[in-house]
């Protein structure tokens, strides 16, 4: 075997903090969901949505301890699978879980009252919150935070300083949590039902500006943005630039293809409601006749 | 909302999870990510080096150092290198800090990772030496140590605070089962913890022995006294060690190494282990055709792919327990320090030796002896090389008489290997290289603590009486 591709798979990283994150949110998550599901809440406690839960948690321990990580730091190629793991398939997947309900019935009856207490219509939390997602807040919020961090002086500066580099993955994984939390829209549904023809002109522009961005970058581009990377071993025969144009490439497709696909959901569910909406009316017998004069 | 079933989870679950994430060990090299660069790519010998430290400032000295050792121009990785890191303090006169780095070490197995203490703040130069099949070289870089800032402490004040307030809070609230899981979390922190510093003196006697049965000195150095270390400083001891996949597959024989019996004496901050082994006898022929009869040079010239051919067919020797194996028997003295053990050498009562050339006449000759003086032990061996270079313009032809002086000790100091009592004939201007190998005998007297070693050359064709009287 390829002695480099021998070491890259067997560098995995060990963090005592993030395990012991992740070792709580799985056995939070879990508990709460069995307790739902022996309560005969089964509609709420789904088996998909502790599925979409446990792999987004995977998702994470595969991006911050698995060699993904530990290669991030000799290649920008893989330092951008990094943060897509994170932003565009860990997130979703724990918000499709559904998982502030579900969490809360981990939590002992007195603790939980007092968190459920906290989302309840007039809580400071809750009016905090709903600001926070306002939809143009979630995408400026994310849009200036995981390119800012792109900016050479700042991801090189998180390349260098530990602390800043946490602090790196979790602001860029706590905005993709904000800028999905409008598109998959999970409990506590801060602003009631968000109608899918608003998600997807929230959606559009995420997708075709940075796009247009990551790929201008990616084939104009003729010097190496972050000197950093020119110090490292050269692997796999890529050079600085090949591997910088490699991870903007990757960004782009990775992105796009996310992007695509959640538009024709969104799209498809946009029919599917109106469709809905109008068969409701029509059982009211709101609609008008279409031969009517 | 329904009314559930209470259930009272148990201490266990989050103790046990408390406890892995706690004790496990996480020296900062696991974390793996990045850090200050050093080293740009600097040319080390044959090599280019990367070194890269976290944290920096290294507070209060702790410091995790990873290189990368390239191929200059095309920056390919070289993984088969041995590395050393020796931090030398600029602005105070202490002791230098040395470790080996390692693929090993660190999350990055691509990286040679290592963590060090270094003992006091202020600049430090930190030399990476690097040896390979190419050759060797070194780089350096400097480094400040500082004490820990008043926001260190603050952080340090706030995360006791904040899991004080919980502990009163859940006597308070009088939660006995959070209580229990962090109690039992805390001993088996303590438990594992004190299980990982100590380690018993038969298992630092047995990595001792793996070590010096690899040639690997560097390592064999660390697990050596302090009180040793300052007789013989590392630079001398790591002479003529192996280096490269000679290295690599001596390290591999020692793994095959077993102990068969343990006795332990441990008294005080003293303790006397003797450990019976097993060793995987390396001159075997099923070995030594293996591994090129041991040499050095041939080895490390070797291919990746005929490297990897050895490493694996001595692999499955080992499975299929084909490997030819010794039985013998070491002793060892140990001292305590700090939180460990450490093999007692007694280097300060070993014998001085000294090397010299002579040369009974003028004859065009020159000759160098390395290395020029060494500290012997009662059962130690070392090597001395003696270069000789013909500074004529035509062939000539040399013997060479070996004496030991004083005479009455000289049977403590035993004359292993000589390749000089052979005529050698020289051509113009060639230089040729001989190693001699000695060893001061266990049962040598206590007087014999100063020698001195003199090689002497003749002519070959007026040698034959004056040698003999030697």
């Amino acid at each position: 075997m390829d002695p480099v591709l021998q070491a890259f798979l067997v560098s995995w990283g060990w963090r005592a903090d993030v395990i012991l994150v992740l070792a709580l949110l799985a056995a939070a998550y879990i508990i709460g969901w069995w307790h739902l599901h022996r309560a005969g809440h089964s509609a709420l406690a789904r088996g998909s949505r502790l599925v979409c839960y446990l792999t987004g948690l995977a998702t994470v321990y595969l991006a911050l301890l698995s060699p993904i990580d530990s290669f991030a730091s000799l290649l920008f190629s893989m330092h951008m699978v990094q943060h897509e793991m994170l932003t565009m398939v860990a997130v979703p997947l724990l918000l499709l879980a559904n998982p502030l309900p579900i969490v809360l019935w981990a939590l002992p009856r007195s603790l939980r009252r007092g968190v459920g207490g906290l989302l309840i219509r007039e809580a400071a939390v809750r009016r905090g919150l709903w600001a926070l997602t306002l939809m143009p807040v979630t995408w400026g919020l994310y849009m200036v935070t995981f390119w800012g961090w792109h900016l050479p002086t700042a991801y090189e500066a998180a390349l260098r300083n530990g602390l800043l580099h946490d602090l790196q993955h979790l602001s860029i994984f706590v905005a993709a949590l904000l800028f999905w939390w409008p598109i998959i829209n999970p409990a506590p549904r801060l602003h009631g039902h968000i109608p899918y023809v608003y998600r997807v002109i929230y959606v559009f522009p995420a997708m075709i500006l940075p796009m247009l961005l990551v790929m201008s970058i990616a084939f104009f581009a003729k010097e190496v943005f972050y000197s950093y990377y020119t110090a490292v071993p050269r692997l796999w025969g890529l050079t600085a630039l090949e591997d910088q144009t490699a991870g903007w490439v990757l960004m782009g497709v990775w992105e796009g293809l996310t992007y695509v696909g959640l538009l024709l959901v969104l799209i498809a569910k946009t029919l599917d409601h109106e469709e809905r909406v109008t068969r409701q009316r029509e059982s009211l017998g709101l609609v008008p006749e279409k031969n009517s004069p | 909302m329904t009314h559930l079933r209470k259930t009272r989870p148990g201490p266990l679950l989050p103790a046990l999870l408390l406890a892995l994430t706690v004790t496990a060990p996480q020296p900062s090299a696991w974390a793996s990510h990045g850090g200050t660069d050093q080293l740009s790519a600097a040319r080390a010998g044959p090599y280019a080096v990367s070194a890269w430290t976290r944290p920096n400032p290294a507070w209060n000295g702790w410091l995790s150092v990873g290189v990368a050792v390239m191929r200059p121009g095309t920056q390919v990785p070289v993984l088969d290198a041995v590395v050393r890191l020796t931090a030398n303090s600029i602005d105070q006169g202490k002791e230098p800090v040395a470790v080996e780095a390692t693929r090993r070490q660190g999350a990055n197995r691509l990286l040679y990772n290592a963590d060090m203490k270094l003992p006091s703040e202020g600049r430090w130069q930190v030399t990476v030496s690097v040896a390979g099949p190419e050759g060797s070289g070194s780089a350096a870089f400097q480094i400040q140590v500082k004490r820990p800032s008043i926001t260190y402490w603050l952080a340090v004040g706030l995360g006791g605070g904040t899991v004080g307030l919980i502990l009163v809070w859940l006597v308070w609230r009088r939660r006995r089962d959070a209580l229990e899981a962090i109690l039992a979390a805390f001993v088996l922190w303590l438990f594992a913890s004190g299980c990982a510093r100590e380690a018993r003196p038969e298992r630092i006697a047995l990595e001792y022995s793996r070590a010096v049965y690899a040639s690997d000195l560097a390592q064999a150095y660390r697990l050596i006294s302090s009180q040793d270390r300052r007789v013989k400083n590392e630079e001398i001891y790591l002479r003529g060690a192996p280096t490269g996949f000679a290295l690599e597959v001596s390290r591999q024989l020692a793994s095959f190494l077993k102990v068969t019996h343990v006795e332990q004496t441990i008294n005080g901050d003293q303790a006397r282990v003797k450990l019976q082994l097993k060793l995987p006898d390396a001159n075997a022929p099923e070995i030594a055709t293996l591994v090129r009869e041991w040499d050095e040079r041939l080895l490390n010239a070797l291919l990746q792919s005929e490297r990897e051919e050895i490493t694996r067919k001595l692999d499955q020797l080992a499975r299929a327990q084909k490997i030819p194996m010794i039985e013998g028997e070491e002793n060892f003295s140990l001292v305590r320090e700090g939180s460990g053990w450490r093999v007692f050498l007694n280097w300060a009562g070993g014998a001085r030796v000294r090397f010299r050339t002579a040369m009974r006449e003028a004859i065009p000759l020159q000759v160098t002896v390395s290395p020029e003086e060494v500290l012997l032990t009662p059962g130690e061996r070392m090597q001395v090389v003696v270069r000789v270079k013909n500074v004529s313009s035509r062939d000539f032809v040399t013997r060479v008489g070996h004496r030991i002086e004083p005479k009455a000790q000289a049977g403590a100091l035993a004359l292993l290997q000589c390749p000089l009592f052979v005529p050698v004939t020289l051509k113009p201007g060639e230089t040729e290289e001989f190693r001699s190998e000695y060893m001061m005998l266990r049962d040598s007297p206590d007087q014999a603590k100063e020698f001195e070693v003199t090689y002497e050359f003749f002519p070959a064709e007026r040698t034959r009486g004056q040698a003999s009287r030697l």
